[in-house]
């Protein structure tokens, strides 16, 4: 799988569980759907510990977490 | 200095010293007390033609802005009472609260959502987005209100609502005298000058933005509201606490919490940070020494009282004691609060013995909208006669010193990153459900957020839902918060012999 399905995986089966026909693609705003402080924390600890990938805590941005697109451009920048 | 009968008067206060000073600083934009004076009181025009005076309520649903400000003021200027809405909330918790409070007056960023706005008699927004509603920057044309600001019915200045344990929202009245005498006694506790700059970021509906927005125009000081988009970005956060050279700062534990996990405050010049202040919720002591290393030249209070008593005992952290002590204290009352630690019959507890936490004084409130059983239930008659005082629910003992511990609650209420939650409104959400036949909150504990929600739900037959239509329905019904971070779904949930769900039972499992 790429790091594209597993953090989309992640998200809408343990992050922000969506019923698979209502997923929105991979440029909606996660925001709208329930993403939040705790679940952002969540989401860091998925990455550093399931992809092995260290995401610097400075470069997180709203801009860099906000899509399934831009995390994993982040995400890419530290592979 | 005279107590105020309406909270506009610390405005107008302000004002008469410090006309030219800043009174908002929201990144690119600022605002002098002479505006923020201005702007409200032609807001307030045009709210009073809309029929806000003493005894109205006016739903105030902002995001972090200026105009969230001035309409607060506007609002406390007409003699209205403001009622705080998390526009995030769901539409339907929104729609109750407005009914619950008699709001029939919006004020937002936007317009009420769906169904809510054809109830509205009237409808402000920033960002005009019906037909129907008049654009806030429009009404700073319109001429300043006259006449001294009324006093609110019953000196009621706001309305908070809170998680019900019964299954709804219940708003909390905060009395003018309440707010006036906590930021009164924040402005000598912490030394507030014109020269501070405060950060506000607890949302409006937490009784913490009041001494943000309160205690600092009481002074002439400078309200710094935290975007809400930096909110949850610990790096952000902190570099926004630099270059906006914050001095004074309260938030929830939380929140601290998170800087000092990934908020690299080594990286960030935090030198103006004078005072750091936190309430909500427990400060874990390991974060708080790491973070009293981070900001050496800070002072740390930590402040308690539930939402119904705004503040009522407080901290000042000793770090050769506190730092090795299992648990921060809840301190001591703040001026003119008189506490008691009671059994069941409200009789004195002999100290060290643990009990229930009752408060009377100037901050507690006066009760419940619309829910005189309620008021009935958590205000009694004070134990030195004077006045009422509040039954907490919290569990507290007294230390040898004299400063209270909190030990837990007597209720099932859960705190989470400063939010209160009663998991009946939860489980009330869960149960409206057809397909639910049985469900359970019961609180996880979580080392950064105090606790996280888990639900543990059972179907009335066995093709049912999945976790994810639990969730949306969650979603659609109670606030984000209160959507449970696990599930545990199974054939039936534990029993007690007389046959209620066993929550300890369930509780002993996590």
């Amino acid at each position: 799988m790429s790091d594209r399905e597993k953090v989309r995986d992640y998200i809408f089966e343990t992050l922000l569980p969506t019923p698979t026909d209502s997923r929105p693609g991979n440029d909606a705003n996660l925001f709208d759907f329930g993403l939040d402080s705790l679940r952002l924390m969540q989401l860091l600890v998925f990455v550093e510990q399931s992809l092995g990938v260290n995401l610097p805590d400075h470069e997180m941005t709203p801009e860099r977490v906000e899509t399934i697109d831009a995390i994993v451009e982040w995400i890419g920048e530290h592979r | 200095m005279n107590a105020v009968t309406n909270v506009f008067e610390l405005l107008a206060n302000a004002v008469d010293a410090h006309a030219e000073r800043i009174a908002i600083d929201f990144g690119d934009a600022t605002i002098r007390y002479t505006d923020l004076i201005d702007r409200s009181e032609r807001f307030a025009t045009r709210l009073r033609e809309a029929g806000a005076a003493p005894g109205a309520r006016v739903a105030h649903a902002f995001t972090k802005s200026i105009d969230a400000l001035v309409a607060l003021f506007a609002i406390a200027r007409t003699g209205a009472a403001y009622v705080p809405i998390d526009p995030a909330w769901p539409a339907d918790r929104i729609a109750k609260i407005c009914e619950d409070a008699g709001a029939v007056i919006w004020t937002g960023t936007r317009s009420a959502p769906g169904a809510i706005a054809t109830r509205m008699r009237s409808t402000f927004a920033s960002q005009v987005d019906g037909a129907d509603a008049v654009a806030i920057e429009s009404t700073y044309t319109a001429p300043r209100i006259t006449g001294a600001p009324p006093t609110p019915d019953r000196g009621v200045a706001n309305l908070l609502f809170t998680s019900g344990s019964t299954g709804g929202p219940k708003g909390v009245e905060i009395t003018t005298l309440s707010l006036d005498h906590f930021s009164r006694w924040g402005e000598v506790q912490f030394a507030l000058t014109p020269d501070d700059r405060v950060a506000n970021h607890a949302p409006f509906n937490f009784d913490l933005s009041t001494f943000d927005i309160f205690a600092a125009v009481r002074v002439g000081a400078t309200m710094c509201p935290v975007p809400e988009r930096v909110k949850m970005f610990p790096y952000p956060l902190a570099k926004f606490i630099a270059d906006q050279r914050i001095s004074i700062w309260y938030s929830v534990p939380s929140a601290l919490v998170m800087l000092q996990l990934r908020g690299k405050l080594g990286d960030h010049d935090l030198s103006a940070l004078r005072h750091v202040i936190f309430a909500g919720e427990v400060m874990p002591i390991p974060a708080l020494r790491s973070l009293a290393e981070l900001i050496p030249h800070a002072a740390w209070t930590n402040l308690y009282g539930p939402t119904e008593t705004n503040v009522c005992t407080y901290h000042p952290v000793n770090h050769k004691v506190d730092m090795s002590a299992p648990t921060l204290p809840i301190g001591l009352p703040i001026s003119d609060t008189r506490v008691w630690i009671v059994d069941e019959d409200l009789q004195d507890v002999a100290a060290p013995g643990a009990g229930e936490l009752l408060v009377a004084g100037p901050t507690v409130t006066t009760g419940y909208a619309n829910d005189a059983e309620m008021t009935a239930r958590r205000l009694v008659p004070a134990p030195d006669g004077v006045g009422m005082a509040y039954r907490t629910g919290d569990r507290v003992r007294r230390r040898a010193d004299g400063a209270l511990l909190f030990e837990g609650r007597i209720d099932r209420m859960i705190k989470c990153r400063g939010h209160r939650i009663e998991p009946g409104e939860i489980e009330t959400a869960l149960l409206n459900h057809p397909s639910v036949r049985e469900a359970a909150i019961v609180a996880v504990a979580d080392p950064v957020f105090g606790n996280r929600l888990r639900a543990c739900v059972s179907f009335r037959d066995a093709l049912s839902l999945t976790q994810a239509d639990l969730i949306a329905h969650c979603r659609a019904n109670v606030p984000a918060y209160m959507v449970p971070d696990e599930w545990d779904i199974r054939d039936a949930l534990p029993q007690t012999d007389r046959g209620k769900v066993d929550l300890r039972a369930l509780a002993d499992e996590t």
